[in-house]
């Protein structure tokens, strides 16, 4: 199992190796090459794993991980085919050298420990986000199992459906090199974590801020607290915000000419808002954003375009945008008549933008809450880039106001900001707006950069560390336990076996008012699949799905319908003839009523004589005499 | 440009301190937690793995962390809580028979919520419901 995970990890190595060698392909010999390429390479690694996983679960119909490393073999092999006379020469253009100064000294090993804990904390326990249980981890565990990625199936919770998949796929890369093991697949968002790092790192020194102002960027966007809780769930608000910088630089390297040819530079934006499309369904309001506000301030250069050369390049970027992003979309306008699938209870209220931009200042400075993976009331950006961070972009504004990189980011940032708003009140609803605290940083740490008061630096310097400080010991503990230093005690001493998603959660509001799932979890063979029905109020499919999972995927779980529309069992709770010949047709002892958060008057089931209560939602067939 | 960075500075500052001021508690939350840790850490605590039978169907085995005290007599006291709609009377009417490190044992109610198995050295109680209080009242 650790074996497969460091192969599969060795593999994206690789992979990134020989991306690497085609990226320079695609920049111009200057003193940014090696950087912009490796930011290229990265996130044509993520593209990577998001096609090798899309070729073996819906062409191949073979997840395997033997599957997925003859897919990546296949294509690495053609890039360092096509690039060998000159590959070892490229690959050790690579420059890993961090800049001096003992307070970034401080900084970075401040960001060793930080890492040391949340791989930590991501590897040891298993995802215990509500939202990974509900289906972003079932999600890939129904591609495990199933060992192909279906496009449309019967589903208990809609958003197997019509979510955007790619997030999904990078976690699916080591849930199939640990060959099933849910330990690891939350190792998926360090492609997010690395990808935020190295866009931050990118932009800033396409700003021209120095190297050293570029580490400190990138170290602060990793301290943001949301950043640090979403390394260790399955949430992909990361992954998006990640995405997003990503092609914020591209377009940046797009007019200032960095790319050898227009050529390169439409086709790699194409590939990057493909991915931004591909990584949330909210993604289209970031295009909006980004492409809204530099188009508007680089006009000149969009016409530099319309040329008759670049129609090709043109075409194929629209292609690899449909193909790599438009494609969930387009799968649910077939299914549900809509983009964006079916409508969501949540964004249905009333001026809600007012309300949002009354909260931002309870939101920003966070005394409403601690920090949980929900942000409940607060923003989740930290001390820095509500302080440094706000006041610096509002006087680099100010100062830099014909800078249209300047500009941009901050108008980019603030309309999407407003775009969300307008659409979405919840209390947790920070989650999705990573980007502000981000974009906050990147600005006021340019202007930080670029003054020439060196005792406005030290002093942001040691800002920096303390804020640093302040994260790494607030985000320690950010689970819902009730008592959280005995949860984890009794998680870490309990057998590895034991160690499983149930057993980890089980004193939260998930399992705790259901005790049925730690019976399954404590007292049901693992081998034993189990068939389950749903119950759930209109519009909120929250249904805890991944409790049924042990911790390396043996047991089946088995979806026999909502109450309303099931062939096993009638809205009244009461077993049909189907159900009986059903289960045993599929060797299948277990029948669990799954009614996790549903609180007005759930139907009791009441499956029929045959069928012995095990505890409360829980019943058992026994074989025939 | 020296003034500019100079307000900014000081702006910078008064924010600062706001924030921190406003966001203490989660300074003091995370300190509890760590220091109820500590506390904890020092209390003896154990491991027992069940194995559980019904209705011919083999269970996983389980491990329950619980508590370990030893009494006056020098044995080990090992208190184990079970979820609260699992009956007790099941734990000892045949319909689930209880192994203790790899050994059969047999249970007897000693209460609504409460059965014991004894062994030579040990006396393990499965608690079902009310736990604190229980696990108390058997100490007493």
């Amino acid at each position: 199992m650790i074996f497969g995970v460091i192969f599969g990890i060795l593999l994206l190595g690789a992979v990134f190796a020989g991306w690497y060698v085609f990226s320079l392909q695609a920049y111009k010999k200057d003193s940014l090459q090696v950087m912009n390429s490796a930011h290229l390479a990265f996130l044509l690694t993520i593209f990577h794993v998001v096609a090798t996983v899309s070729i073996a679960g819906i062409v191949v119909k073979n997840t395997s991980w033997y599957v997925l490393f003859m897919i990546s073999a296949v294509i690495l092999g053609a890039v360092v085919a096509t690039f060998r006379k000159t590959f070892q020469q490229n690959l050790m253009s690579l420059n890993f050298a961090l800049p001096k100064g003992r307070l970034l000294m401080i900084g970075i090993w401040l960001f060793v420990i930080l890492q040391v804990f949340a791989l930590g904390r991501g590897i040891l326990a298993p995802p215990n986000v509500f939202d990974s249980q509900v289906y972003h981890l079932p999600i890939s565990i129904n591609w495990f199992q199933d060992g192909e990625i279906k496009l449309f199936d019967d589903v208990p919770v809609g958003r197997f459906n019509y979510a955007t998949k790619a997030p999904k796929m990078l976690n699916y890369w080591f849930l199939a090199f640990s060959q099933g093991s849910i330990h690891f697949v939350e190792l998926s968002q360090y492609f997010g974590l690395i990808l935020l790092m190295l866009s931050v790192y990118g932009i800033l020194r396409n700003m021209k801020a120095s190297k050293q102002w570029a580490v400190w960027g990138a170290l602060l966007a990793a301290f943001i607290p949301i950043v640090v809780i979403e390394t260790h769930t399955l949430q992909d608000h990361m992954l998006l915000t990640a995405i997003h910088f990503a092609v914020v630089k591209l377009l940046l390297d797009f007019v200032d000419m960095k790319f050898k040819s227009d050529r390169w530079g439409i086709m790699m934006m194409s590939l990057g808002l493909g991915l931004l499309l591909a990584a949330k369904f909210s993604a289209p309001a970031h295009v909006v954003a980004i492409f809204g506000v530099f188009g508007l301030l680089y006009i000149k250069d969009i016409f530099r375009l319309l040329k008759v050369k670049n129609i090709p390049a043109m075409i194929g970027g629209v292609a690899l945008i449909a193909l790599v992003g438009g494609t969930w979309y387009i799968l649910n306008v077939l299914n549900y008549g809509s983009i964006f699938g079916p409508p969501q209870p949540q964004s249905e209220k009333e001026a809600i933008l007012l309300t949002n931009i009354m909260q931002v200042p309870k939101r920003f400075f966070e005394s409403a809450h601690r920090y949980t993976p929900d942000l409940v009331n607060i923003s989740g950006y930290g001390p820095f880039a509500v302080t440094v961070g706000l006041l610096g972009s509002l006087f680099a504004v100010v100062r830099y106001f014909k800078n249209r990189k300047v500009v941009g980011i901050v108008l980019s940032t603030v309309l999407l900001q407003v775009l969300y708003f307008s659409v979405y009140l919840t209390p947790y609803n920070y989650r999705l707006l990573i980007f502000m605290p981000v974009g906050l940083i990147i600005v006021g740490i340019y202007y930080i950069s670029q003054s020439k008061t060196s005792f406005l630096q030290s002093s942001v310097k040691g800002l920096a560390l303390l804020s640093m400080v302040f994260v790494l010991f607030t985000t320690l503990q950010t689970d819902y336990f009730r008592q959280p230093f005995r949860a984890w005690q009794n998680y870490f001493m309990s057998y590895a076996e034991d160690q499983t998603i149930v057993r980890l959660d089980y004193t939260t509001d998930k399992y705790r008012r259901d005790n049925s799932f730690l019976f399954i979890d404590q007292f049901v063979p693992r081998p034993e699949p189990i068939l389950y029905i749903t119950q759930h109020e209109y519009g909120y499919d929250d249904l805890v799905i991944a409790g049924y999972y042990d911790n390396d995927l043996q047991r089946e779980a088995i979806w026999g319908g909502h109450i309303s529309d099931s062939a096993y069992v009638t809205s009244n709770g009461e077993g049909t003839e189907e159900l009986v010949a059903y289960m045993r047709n599929r060797n299948i002892s277990y029948l669990h009523n799954n009614i996790v958060f549903f609180y007005n008057n759930p139907v009791e089931l009441q499956p029929g004589e045959e069928f012995i209560e095990l505890t409360e939602n829980l019943f058992y067939l026994p074989d025939q005499l | 440009m020296k003034r500019l960075d100079s307000l900014l500075l000081i702006l910078i500052l008064v924010l600062t301190g706001y924030y921190y001021y406003q966001n203490v508690d989660k300074i003091i939350y995370t300190r509890d937690v760590i220091l109820q840790g500590v506390e904890q850490s020092k209390s003896e605590s154990g491991i027992v793995r069940v194995e559980i039978f019904e209705n011919g169907v083999v269970r996983e085995r389980k491990s329950f962390v619980k508590e370990v005290v030893k009494n006056s007599e020098e044995r080990n006291m090992l208190f184990m809580e079970i979820p609260e709609d699992i009956p007790v009377q099941a734990l000892i009417d045949g319909r689930m028979v209880v192994e203790v490190n790899g050994r059969s044992v047999i249970g007897a109610l000693q209460s609504d919520n409460v059965v014991l198995f004894e062994d030579v050295d040990m006396a393990l109680y499965i608690i079902n419901g009310d736990y604190k209080n229980t696990v108390a009242k058997l100490i007493e």
